[in-house]
C-alpha cells in the first residue's frame, strides 16, 4: 500500500514537471518529405495566405506604355560551385517555411532538374502566417537548429537580407546576379541587401491586377471585353471617372474599388518616386513626396462612394463580390495579385460556390488596371550557418533560374513564375485557362503588369509604413480624424513609435 | 531510557522527502515566474530595437512619463498616458455595474424569505460567460455589433433604412461595448463570491433582526452590508488588479487586425504592441515595454495598499498599535531596571 502511494506521488510529481516543460518545447515539426506523386495540377498556388498581415512594398514609376516587345531569351550561366565560405557535406537540406503546400512538389522539380536525391530535402514548417511566422522564425534561429534555406515573405525578406547574421550572399552557394537575366527586375531588386549584394531569390511573381465583374460591366458600361475595360481604367483619372459612371448607373450601390487598402496597394506603386527612409530618417518633406495626392484622392473618392467602406480581410470584404446577400454588388471589382486568383483563394471566396445563391462564379475578368503593382511573394534566403552549401545552391538554381524546371512547375501549378521566357512560352501555348475568370488566362494579362514593376526604392520598413498609413487614412476617411494634416501627423506619430532605428521627424 | 533503535528512529527525518516532492514546483516557478519578473526590471533600463544591449538607465521611464523633444518621445508619452486613462475608464465602467448587479443577485438568491425557484440553473447560467474564453466572447460580439456591415446591429439598422454605424470608431460606443462585455463576463463570478460572503454571516443575526421586526431594507443596511465589507474589499482588490491588466477584450474587439483604436488601447495592449512591434521582430522595444510594465506594477501596488489600508478594521488597528506600545514600554522599563541593577 505504501509503495503504491509512493509510486503515485512520484508519478504525480513527474507529470507536473513534465507538463511545465512541455509548454516550452519546440513546435516546429520537422518532417521528412515524401516525394508526392505529382498530380494536383489545376491547383493554383495560394501559399500567400501569409499576406493577411496586410502590407506590400511599392515600386516607383509606372512605365509609360504597355510593354508589347518580344521576350528575348538571355543566356544564363550554369550553376557555379560554392565558394567555400559556407559549410558543406551535411546530411539533409533543411528548408524553413510557414506552409508546406508547394514544397513537396518543389522537391520533385529540383530533384528532376539536378539529379539530387529528393529524400535528402526536409522542411521545418512553423505552421503560421504573416508576422507570426516571422516570430516563429526568430525562435528557430535563436535555438540554433539546423536551417539551410528559409522562405521569406515580401513583408520581411529585406529585414533578413540586411542582417548578415541571418542571411548569406547567394554568391557563396554559386548563384550570381547574371543568372537572373530572364527574371522580372523587381524580384532581383528586392533580393538585394542595402549594399547591393544579392541575398534572396524568388521563383514567383506576385503581380497585381484589377479583377472586375463582367456582368456589371456590360450592364452599367456596355463593355464586353477586357481590352475595352482596360481602356476605360488605364490611369487613375480614367478609373475614377468610370467609378462615377458605375456609381450613378447602380444608384449608389456599386463602388469601383473594393477597399481603401486595395487602392493604396495599387496606387503606391504608380506614384511614389522616392524611398520612404533616406539616411535613416523619414522627413516631413519626403513623406509628403511619397504620399503624393493619395490622401486627398482617397478621401474624395471614399466620400463619393467610389471606394467601398469595407476593409481588407474583414467579413465585409469578399462577400461584396457576390450578387446576393447584404454585401451584394457593393463593388465592381477587386485589386488582386496573382495568388488571389486561384482555386480556394480570395477570388473564389468573392465569387462564392458555383450554383449557390448570388454566386458570381466565372463572371470575373482580370485587367492590368490603372498601374503596374505587386503584392507579396516569397524569397528564398541562405542561412550563413548552412551545412549544405552545394544542395542549397542547386535548390535555388532549379527553382528560380532553370527554364525547364520552372516550366514544369508552371505546367503543374499554374503559378506566375519569375522567368520571362517561361511565362512567354506558357502564354503562347495557351494552356492556362482559369475557370474563375470564365476561362481567361490571367498570366497573359498580368505579364505586362509584372514587367512594369520597379522596386528599386524598396526599404525593409515599407511593410510597417504601409500598415500605419492605411490605418491613419482609413480613420481619416471614416471621419475619426478631422483633417489631412492630422492624418499625416497621426501616421508619422504611430510610425515613430514602431520604428526604433529610424528617426521620424 | 530510550533504546538506541528508538533514538535512531527519532533522528530519521522524513522532511527531506517532502522537500523533494515540492522541489519541482519551486524550480519551475523560479525559472518561469521569478526570473522573468526580475528580468523585466532589468530590461526596463536597457535600450530598444538594435540598441537592446545598451544600458540607458531611466531613459525609457523619462520618455513614457515626460516625453521629450523628438516626435517619437512625444508620441510614446501621449499614447502611454492615453492608454492609462483608457484603462481606468474601462475598469471603473465595468466594475461599478458589476458589483451592483452581483450584490443584488446575491442578496436575492440568499434571501430565505424569497425562495427563488431554479436557483441552481440561474447560478450556472450567470456563471457561464466566465467559462467561455475571451476570444470566443469577442468573436461573438463582433458578429453582434461591430464596424462590419454584416454585423447584426448594422443589418438591423440597414433593414430600418438607416446608415451603418462604425461602432468601433466611436469612443462612447466601443468603450460601452467593452465595458458591457467585461461586466457580462465577470458578474457571475462576483455574484458567487458575494453569496459565499453572505452565507458566512451568522444566521442568528438575521433571525434576531426578524424577531425585532426589522424591515428587509434595515437588514440589508445594518447587517448584510457591514458584515460583507471584507468580501467587497477582496473583490475590489482582485478586480482592480485584473482591471489594470485588462487586455483580451479591448485587444480583440477590432475588426481590422493590427489597427488598435486609440480609445481602446489599455496599458497591457500598449505593452504588447511595443513588445512585438509590427513586422520587424528583430527590433522589439523591450525597454519601453519593460518600463511600462514596471510603472503599471507600481501603480497597482500603490492602489492596492491604499484600498487595503482604507478598508481595514480601524478599531482593530488602533488596539494593535496600543498593544505594541505597551509591550515597548514594558521592555523599556525592564531594560532600565536591569541597568539600574548593574549600577
Amino acid at each position: 500500500m505504501n509503495n503504491l502511494k509512493k509510486t503515485l506521488a512520484l508519478m504525480a510529481a513527474l507529470a507536473m514537471t513534465a507538463t511545465a516543460f512541455v509548454g516550452c518545447g519546440g513546435e516546429e515539426s520537422s518532417s521528412v518529405s515524401e516525394s508526392s506523386s505529382v498530380s494536383e495540377s489545376s491547383e493554383e498556388s495560394s501559399e500567400e495566405s501569409s499576406e493577411e498581415e496586410s502590407s506590400e512594398e511599392e515600386s516607383s514609376e509606372e512605365s509609360s506604355e504597355e510593354s508589347s516587345e518580344e521576350v528575348v531569351e538571355n543566356e544564363v550561366p550554369a550553376l557555379g560551385e560554392p565558394d567555400g565560405t559556407l559549410g558543406d557535406g551535411g546530411d539533409a537540406l533543411t528548408i524553413l517555411c510557414w506552409t508546406e503546400d508547394d514544397l513537396k512538389f518543389m522537391y520533385d522539380v529540383v530533384a528532376n532538374g539536378s539529379g539530387m536525391d529528393a529524400s535528402k530535402m526536409v522542411y521545418k514548417n512553423v505552421g503560421s502566417a504573416g508576422g507570426e511566422a516571422n516570430e516563429k522564425y526568430a525562435q528557430v534561429f535563436a535555438s540554433d537548429e539546423d536551417v539551410d534555406l528559409f522562405f521569406c515573405d515580401a513583408d520581411w525578406n529585406m529585414a533578413y537580407q540586411n542582417n548578415d547574421e541571418y542571411s548569406a550572399p547567394l554568391s557563396a552557394v554559386g548563384i550570381t546576379e547574371d543568372m537572373y537575366a530572364n527574371a522580372y527586375d523587381y524580384t532581383v531588386a528586392m533580393g538585394k541587401d542595402q549594399n547591393g549584394v544579392l541575398k534572396g531569390a524568388t521563383w514567383q511573381v506576385a503581380a497585381g491586377g484589377y479583377a472586375y465583374r463582367t456582368d456589371l460591366a456590360e450592364q452599367y458600361l456596355g463593355i464586353t471585353t477586357p481590352e475595352d475595360m482596360q481602356a476605360e481604367i488605364g490611369d487613375w483619372n480614367a478609373f475614377w471617372e468610370t467609378a462615377a459612371t458605375v456609381y450613378e448607373a447602380s444608384e449608389g450601390v456599386t463602388a469601383m474599388a473594393d477597399s481603401l487598402g486595395g487602392v493604396w496597394r495599387a496606387y503606391s506603386n504608380g506614384n511614389r518616386t522616392s524611398a520612404w527612409v533616406q539616411d535613416g530618417t523619414i522627413t516631413a518633406d519626403n513623406s509628403k513626396a511619397c504620399l503624393g495626392e493619395f490622401i486627398s484622392m482617397a478621401k474624395t473618392n471614399y466620400d463619393a462612394g467610389y471606394i467601398s467602406t469595407a476593409s481588407q480581410w474583414t467579413e465585409d470584404w469578399l462577400p461584396q463580390g457576390m450578387s446576393a446577400g447584404t454585401q451584394a454588388n457593393k463593388t465592381f471589382g477587386f485589386f488582386f495579385p496573382t495568388w488571389s486568383l486561384g482555386a480556394g483563394s480570395q477570388l473564389s471566396q468573392a465569387e462564392g460556390e458555383e450554383g449557390a445563391e448570388g454566386s458570381t462564379y466565372g463572371l470575373y475578368n482580370v485587367v492590368s488596371g490603372p498601374t503596374g503593382w505587386f503584392w507579396g511573394g516569397t524569397w528564398i534566403c541562405v542561412s550563413p550557418k548552412t551545412d549544405n552549401a552545394k544542395e542549397a545552391g542547386q535548390f535555388i538554381y532549379y527553382m528560380t533560374v532553370d527554364t525547364a524546371s520552372m516550366q514544369a512547375y508552371v505546367d503543374a501549378k499554374g503559378d506566375f513564375v519569375n522567368n520571362k521566357v517561361v511565362m512567354a512560352n506558357t502564354i503562347a501555348a495557351g494552356t492556362n485557362s482559369n475557370p474563375l475568370l470564365g476561362g481567361q488566362d490571367q498570366l497573359a494579362t498580368l505579364a505586362d503588369s509584372a514587367a512594369k514593376i520597379d522596386m528599386s526604392i524598396a526599404t525593409q520598413y515599407d511593410a510597417t509604413i504601409n500598415t500605419e498609413l492605411q490605418n491613419a487614412v482609413q480613420a481619416y476617411c471614416e471621419g475619426t480624424i478631422a483633417s489631412e494634416e492630422e492624418c499625416v501627423d497621426e501616421f508619422l506619430n504611430k510610425l515613430s513609435e514602431s520604428l526604433t532605428d529610424v528617426t521620424v521627424e | 531510557m530510550a533504546s538506541t533503535a528508538q533514538s535512531r528512529i527519532k533522528s530519521i527525518s522524513y522532511a527531506k522527502y517532502g522537500y523533494m516532492f515540492i522541489a519541482p514546483f519551486f524550480i519551475v516557478y523560479a525559472f518561469f515566474q521569478i526570473w522573468p519578473l526580475i528580468n523585466t526590471f532589468i530590461l526596463s533600463f536597457y535600450g530598444n530595437g538594435d540598441a537592446a544591449s545598451e544600458f540607458v538607465a531611466l531613459e525609457n521611464y523619462q520618455t513614457l512619463l515626460f516625453g521629450g523633444d523628438g516626435r517619437r518621445e512625444r508620441a510614446l508619452n501621449d499614447t502611454f498616458f492615453q492608454s492609462f486613462i483608457n484603462t481606468v475608464i474601462l475598469w471603473v465602467g465595468n466594475f461599478v455595474p458589476q458589483i451592483f448587479l452581483s450584490l443584488l443577485l446575491a442578496i436575492w438568491f440568499t434571501d430565505s424569505k424569497l425562495h427563488i425557484p431554479g436557483q441552481g440553473a440561474f447560478k450556472v447560467i450567470m456563471y457561464l460567460p466566465n467559462i467561455i474564453t475571451a476570444v470566443s466572447v469577442a468573436a461573438l460580439f463582433m458578429r453582434f455589433i461591430s464596424n462590419n456591415e454584416t454585423s447584426a446591429a448594422n443589418q438591423i439598422l440597414a433593414n430600418m433604412g438607416n446608415e451603418a454605424i462604425k461602432f468601433e470608431n466611436d469612443p462612447a460606443w466601443s468603450r460601452g461595448i467593452v465595458m458591457f462585455i467585461q461586466t457580462w463576463m465577470w458578474f457571475g463570478n462576483t455574484m458567487i463570491m458575494m453569496m459565499s460572503g453572505i452565507l458566512g454571516i451568522n444566521p442568528s443575526l438575521f433571525e434576531a433582526a426578524n424577531i425585532d421586526g426589522a424591515s428587509s431594507g434595515q437588514v440589508l443596511r445594518k447587517i448584510t452590508l457591514p458584515l460583507l465589507k471584507p468580501m467587497v474589499v477582496y473583490t475590489l482588490i482582485t478586480s482592480m488588479i485584473g482591471g489594470l491588466q485588462m487586455f483580451d477584450i479591448p485587444f480583440l474587439y477590432h475588426t481590422a487586425q493590427g489597427d488598435i483604436k486609440d480609445h481602446l488601447r489599455t496599458v497591457a495592449v500598449f505593452i504588447y504592441e511595443q513588445f512585438r512591434v509590427g513586422n520587424n521582430v528583430h527590433s522589439p522595444q523591450y525597454g519601453i515595454a519593460g518600463a511600462a510594465s514596471i510603472m503599471l506594477f507600481i501603480v497597482t501596488a500603490i492602489l492596492g495598499i491604499f484600498v487595503f489600508r482604507m478598508n481595514r478594521d480601524q478599531d482593530e488597528a488602533r488596539k494593535k498599535k496600543e498593544r505594541k506600545e505597551l509591550v515597548k514600554e514594558y521592555k523599556r522599563q525592564q531594560k532600565l531596571a536591569k541597568m539600574g541593577g548593574i549600577d
